[in-house]
């Protein structure tokens, strides 16, 4: 499919790697003027860099989006610049193991504020321009918008509470022409997973273990992910609103998980 | 008697659902540590426990607050020996849409409705995997399954405490720890009431409310606590996660 977003001006938050690197590139590619915010400065410009040498358009903002103060203010900066936000892309997070007795009410605070109040803060402070000419948002959320895996309390947390937030955005401007939607991701082949299988003794391990648990037998690729949050933002989607869209290789299809399969594989019938 | 020598600790006791929770467990024969900012609304229920013949204690204090979740469970240690039940009801009810909702709503929601789950449940599940479990139910909401206009925040919270549910589920399902919670649809309580009453027409507004129940009428606190009883008592040992619709069909 060829989307084409000539003269679109889109935000990506957590836009420096991972989905959001390769959603700003995407995006950028498909015509739109991107907006890099991320609080990772060094790997944020040269993101931007790179995805302006290949003749789109993109820049960076420093931007915590936990803090209300610098989210206003990019915001404003990237209207000043643009003289309009038409697509929204919230995908900054962080992830955090722990159970409700092991995670400190600091970790709690913290990840919370990023995942949840920052797609909050950036929808508070770009819908009243997306008002002015209507536009889409595409917030990440993950297969644990759904269900949930061990020792994942605030981030399972965080990722129900983003699938709420947009069915609730969705319902508030559906008919003042913003379509907002969720993309969940499955495990996806990003520095964030790297970094969760660098905590186990065998990193590879860990990698096979999640290809295993995906009906297709592997994690996903920033840009499979990218190229659903790209059709949620273009005209192609322009009866979707408040969905949830899974880019997970049918990783929530199996009852029981991969490894589960009661009956075995051939034919029989309980007499 | 179905919780007999069992204590439950219920926050937000002091009115709806809360307070009708605390009642009918207390009946059932548990001892009730009843939770609420209301110390009047506190007192007056502790009273008719008592003159039920049920035993209950009142503790004012402030679920947002790590040091009053604290003093809370401490105490109900101190005075009962062992804590069984954990019915996270406390909430409040924002209204508004992102672009409406100021940052400190936003906050103290989230803070109320979310994250004093998370302060209970790390003060107390050290407590149930101690004794060899426990039972956790919390106060989620239908809109977490199906949203309504102008209740962004409320929305996010309460999708956020079925996803803390789950999580919680998961992590001591090997500990005799259950933890589920409750999706009610409109229920005819006094948080509503002062909803209604602040539309500038409230007659008006109670009729819209009534409307959109597929029912046509409101819940009743009453019958939310008879799901939350048997969400709490043994009955319902084989249920663990389970984001349960007490909604007359709002959220089909």
């Amino acid at each position: 499919m060829i989307i084409e977003l000539s003269g679109k001006v889109a935000i990506v938050t957590g836009g420096a790697m991972g989905i959001g690197e390769a959603t700003a590139r995407k995006l950028a590619s498909a015509g739109a003027s991107v907006a890099i915010l991320d609080p990772n400065e060094t790997v944020g410009a040269k993101t931007a860099t790179d995805i302006r040498q290949t003749g789109a358009q993109c820049d960076f903002f420093l931007c915590d989006v936990s803090h209300s103060a610098e989210v206003e203010h990019t915001i404003s900066a990237v209207v000043a610049q643009h003289g309009a936000i038409d697509i929204l892309v919230s995908n900054a997070g962080i992830q955090h193991y722990g159970d409700v007795i092991t995670t400190s009410e600091e970790e709690w605070d913290r990840l919370m504020a990023i995942n949840l109040k920052g797609c909050f803060l950036v929808s508070k402070f770009a819908v009243p321009h997306m008002l002015k000419g209507g536009g889409a948002i595409v917030v990440v959320g993950s297969v644990q918008s759904f269900t949930a895996i061990k020792n994942s309390v605030a981030y399972v947390t965080s990722k129900h509470a983003l699938l709420g937030l947009t069915r609730a955005l969705s319902l508030d401007y559906a008919q003042k022409g913003i379509r907002v939607n969720c993309v969940c991701p499955g495990t996806i082949d990003t520095p964030m997973l790297h970094w969760a299988a660098s905590l186990a003794p065998d990193p590879n391990a860990v990698i096979q273990a999640c290809d295993r648990m995906h009906a297709l037998g592997r994690i996903g690729k920033p840009e499979e992910v990218a190229d659903a949050i790209l059709y949620l933002v273009s005209p192609m989607s322009s009866f979707i609103t408040g969905a949830a869209l899974l880019v997970d290789g049918g990783m929530l299809v199996p009852a029981g998980g991969m490894g589960f399969q009661e009956g075995g594989t051939g034919a029989a019938t309980h007499k | 008697m179905k919780l007999l020598g069992k204590t439950a600790i219920v926050t937000g006791a002091a009115a709806g659902i809360g307070a009708a929770s605390a009642s009918l467990m207390a009946s059932e024969g548990a001892n009730v540590v009843l939770v609420d900012l209301n110390r009047a609304k506190l007192d007056e229920l502790a009273e008719s426990i008592t003159k039920a013949g049920g035993k209950s204690l009142a503790i004012h204090g402030d679920v947002s607050q790590r040091d009053d979740v604290h003093q809370v469970t401490r105490t109900a240690i101190e005075r009962f020996g062992r804590v069984h039940i954990l019915f996270n009801n406390a909430g409040i009810v924002p209204p508004g849409k992102v672009d409406t909702i100021e940052e400190d709503q936003w906050d103290r929601a989230m803070v109320i409705n979310v994250k004093s789950i998370y302060l209970f449940c790390h003060a107390l599940v050290p407590h149930f995997k101690e004794h060899g479990g426990g039972v956790i139910l919390n106060t989620a909401s239908a809109t977490a399954l199906r949203p309504v206009v102008d209740r962004a925040c409320y929305t996010a919270t309460k999708a956020a405490v079925v996803g803390l549910t789950k999580s919680m589920a998961l992590d001591y399902v090997r500990d005799n720890i259950r933890v589920n919670c409750l999706c009610p649809g409109t229920i005819d309580t006094p948080s509503l009431a002062q909803r209604i009453a602040a539309f500038p027409d409230p007659v008006e507004a109670r009729k819209n409310f009534i409307a959109r129940q597929p029912m046509g009428r409101f819940g009743t606190a009453e019958e939310i606590s008879r799901a939350a009883l048997y969400l709490v008592s043994d009955d319902a040992a084989f249920i663990t996660g389970t984001a349960f619709a007490i909604d007359g069909g709002f959220s089909i």
